[in-house]
């Protein structure tokens, strides 16, 4: 599966989490007057599309990476984080509806035209940011939350815009707020995929076996190797593989291969270009063998 | 002298009769805040039959009702009020001044194209606001004026540099032939434009002596908008217009619609001194406007209606107005589409066969796959070996079993793959041998997932096993 497809997918799992949110803002937005202030009403509309959202996206990285392991705790996750975010991004939004309502937008034309928008899109934004750093914070990653970041905020903006404007163009049509969401979700999924592929300076690319073709970005300061659900890039299927055989250590600019699991087997099994290792530093182009695994390291 | 008594008579009789009682007005309803903190904010008039402010009231002299479209009325809790908000905060006024061929005219018309400017009632109505701008000190007050015709004209954008308004009235001159019409509701429009981007409370005022008469295929105004459309402007922004008809030609019942569309109020002036007081008089009861906020109802409804009792201790006096409450979370729908919940469903469909998508090799018999060459990725597809098949030869030549074409450093025969006891194996053909994982053999027993390079090529063998099932640890 070539690395770009990974993009098309996250965009496909945004566009699922909208699916997932819809009914349940429509649900809420019926029962708009039973609630005691607009306040809470448009925080329970936030934490709702955070909580569902958030789900979505946290168990799609393991669906999408074929790690099972991760699908269930990254959906717990990703609801805990997606509530926050919901809470979060509604606050922001109504500060800078405060903020620009109040000092940059006299008339009032155009702070329903430009000021509104613009406000929602930051809340979003900023929603967008908690959502794109699920993946990181489940795997304690400091440079997949900065992927997140930048991949959340930026989808957040702009699918945060669109929705904003399709909501205050026809406020009576709710299909348009369901093009809204999909349309949000897809930002925040697209853009995440982009951020990561663009902030992932290396790849492990699997020459053999059952996942052949397959290419792992090295995108965190220690990918694991292993036959485990829990290593960063699964061998399940190869033969002689530990459950957490190996490590990938980035350091500033430079990646070390380290042997974790080392007993006789483990090592016999485990070479850099043919030759038996249990540290090295890598090139672009080293050929790691894991077990029945071979695996090509490339520098992006 | 008959007719003049008795217009003068009516003319008394129905400004009288206008400004007779005690009267409040909703002169304006701010709903910016809504989506901030739920708070309708409204300015609130109150004059005595005089048309004089009354001052010092306090909150328990009102109270306020809304109706939301559809729904019944319901009392709102005053959360703040404030009396003469406006003196501190500023205001901006905007003098809308008709600068037709009939303000050319004397006072009760029975003069036209004197040559004495004195007697032209464009003049007194120039007199009168320059004498009202003395009367502004405060630099939080902002100023404007526009005059029109057939377009607008002379406009000063609203300032406290008072030195530039008597600037624009000085340059008031008559119209030419052909411009002397009167656009009144265009051109109020325009004035909404002019003034709608400043903050803070906003009035425009409006003197005219005729009535509204358009010029025929005017090029300046391609799109009309006409009164409503006028009204429907300066409402949504909150400005309140203040008419005062100039004459017995004023179109009264024009005028009387703005204003009160609006949140204004309607006055008549036959001469200068009318004129002098009336300015004076709409910025004192716009200074001394009652600010009171509530908190706005949770129905979801396109227009509410607000309803201001004002009660003196004897008697009650109220007004009414609306406003849009803004839809910007959306108009829910008339009742739950239950059928929407069936996305989720199918969401988690399509979540489940997302994860079928496994990518995975089958098992299939051993392959060489050109991975890249010269550096990206290859298009060849990958060649399966035969089973049975003795020898494979790699290079450039055309009678090669694989052969690679585009690598300029490829030789006619670089290497050769044998079956040996029952394991691929590679063979160089060159004296410097062949690359496998990056290490330079003369001839290597190919495992699977082996990365040969030759030239600029590189080449992976698959001896095609797929997955292998692993025993689950108990």
């Amino acid at each position: 599966m070539p690395l770009s497809v990974r993009i098309i997918l996250f965009g496909f799992i945004g566009i699922i989490a909208g699916l997932i949110a819809w009914p349940f803002t429509e649900f809420i937005l019926f029962y708009q007057a039973s609630f005691p202030s607009l306040l809470l009403f448009s925080m329970v509309l936030g934490v709702i599309i955070g909580f569902l959202m958030g789900g979505c996206f946290g168990l799609g990285e393991g669906i999408i990476s074929h790690a099972y392991g991760r699908i269930i705790p990254g959906m717990i996750m990703g609801m805990v984080i997606g509530t926050v975010g919901g809470l979060i991004g509604f606050v922001i939004g109504q500060a800078a509806l405060l903020l620009l309502g109040t000092t940059f937008f006299n008339s009032v034309g155009s702070f329903r035209r430009f000021g509104f928008p613009l406000s929602k899109a930051l809340g979003w934004g900023a929603f967008g940011i908690c959502i794109g750093s699920i993946e990181g914070i489940r795997s304690k990653s400091v440079n997949k939350i900065l992927i997140g970041i930048a991949g959340g905020l930026t989808g957040g903006i702009i699918g945060g815009l669109v929705f904003e404007y399709l909501r205050v163009s026809n406020p009576e049509n709710p299909y348009l707020r369901l093009a809204g969401l999909l349309i949000l979700g897809l930002l925040i999924g697209i853009c995440y995929g982009i951020f990561e592929n663009r902030m992932s300076n290396a790849s492990l690319y699997l020459l053999n076996g059952r996942f052949k073709g397959k290419e792992f970005l090295l995108n965190k300061r220690r990918t694991s190797i292993g036959k485990s659900e829990q290593a960063e890039i699964p061998l399940e299927g190869y033969r002689r593989v530990a459950d957490l055989h190996a490590e990938i250590i980035k350091e500033k600019k430079d990646y070390m291969f380290m042997l974790t699991e080392k007993n006789e087997v483990t090592q016999m099994v485990t070479c850099i270009n043919d030759g038996q290792t249990d540290k090295k530093k890598l090139s672009d182009g080293d050929i790691i063998r894991v077990g029945s695994a071979q695996l090509q390291f490339r520098t992006r | 002298m008959n007719r003049k008594f008795s217009s003068a008579v009516l003319i008394i009789f129905l400004s009288a009769f206008f400004v007779y009682a005690d009267s409040v007005t909703i002169s304006e309803i701010d709903n910016s805040s809504l989506l901030v903190n739920q708070k309708i904010k409204t300015s609130i008039n109150v004059t005595d039959n005089n048309g004089k402010p009354i001052l010092e009231l306090t909150r328990d002299n009102f109270r306020i009702f809304e109706t939301p479209e559809g729904c019944v009325e319901e009392e709102k809790e005053i959360i703040d009020f404030e009396a003469g908000k406006n003196m501190n905060s500023g205001i901006n006024l905007l003098f809308l001044v008709d600068n037709s061929g009939s303000m050319y005219a004397n006072d009760d018309g029975s003069i036209e194209d004197s040559p004495d400017e004195s007697i032209w009632r464009i003049t007194h109505a120039k007199n009168a606001l320059l004498s009202l701008i003395k009367e502004i000190k405060n630099p939080k007050d902002r100023t404007g004026v526009v005059t029109f015709n057939y377009k607008t004209g002379n406009i000063e954008e609203p300032t406290n540099k008072l030195i530039n308004i008597e600037k624009a009235l000085n340059e008031i001159s008559k119209p030419e032939k052909g411009e002397g019409y009167t656009e009144l509701y265009e051109c109020l429009y325009e004035s909404v434009d002019i003034i709608k981007n400043y903050g803070g409370r906003k009035i425009i005022v409006l003197l005219s002596d005729g009535e509204n008469f358009p010029l025929e295929n005017n090029s300046v105004f391609t799109e009309r908008v006409g009164i409503d459309g006028a009204i429907e402007s300066a409402r949504k922004e909150g400005i309140s217009v203040f008419t005062i008809g100039f004459g017995r030609e004023a179109d009264a019942e024009s005028l009387r619609k703005i204003s009160a569309g609006t949140g204004g109020l309607f006055f008549w002036a036959s001469n200068q001194n009318d004129l002098e007081k009336l300015y004076s008089l709409i910025r004192e009861q716009v200074l001394n406007e009652y600010y009171i906020s509530y908190r706005a109802g949770m129905e979801a409804a396109d227009k509410k209606q607000v309803r201001v009792l004002y009660d003196t201790g004897g008697s009650t006096f109220e007004s009414r107005s609306f406003y849009y409450s803004d839809t910007m979370f959306g108009l829910p729908q008339d009742k739950i589409n239950y059928l929407f919940f069936i996305l989720i469903p199918i969401a988690l469909l399509l979540l489940w066969l997302l994860s079928l998508l496994k990518f995975e090799k089958k098992k299939s018999g051993p392959s060489l796959d050109v991975l890249t060459m010269n550096g990206k990725k290859a298009k060849m597809p990958a060649m399966t070996i035969v089973e049975g098949r003795d020898e494979i030869k790699i290079g450039s030549a055309k009678n090669s079993d694989m052969t690679i074409v585009g690598d300029a450093k490829i030789s006619g025969h670089e290497a050769s793959i044998k079956k040996k006891n029952g394991r691929y194996t590679i063979m160089s053909d060159s004296p410097t041998g062949v690359i496998v994982n990056n290490r330079r053999v003369k001839s290597k027993g190919l495992r699977s997932g082996d990365l040969i390079t030759i030239g600029n090529t590189t080449i992976v063998f698959d001896s095609g096993e797929a997955a292998v099932k692993t025993e689950k640890k108990k």
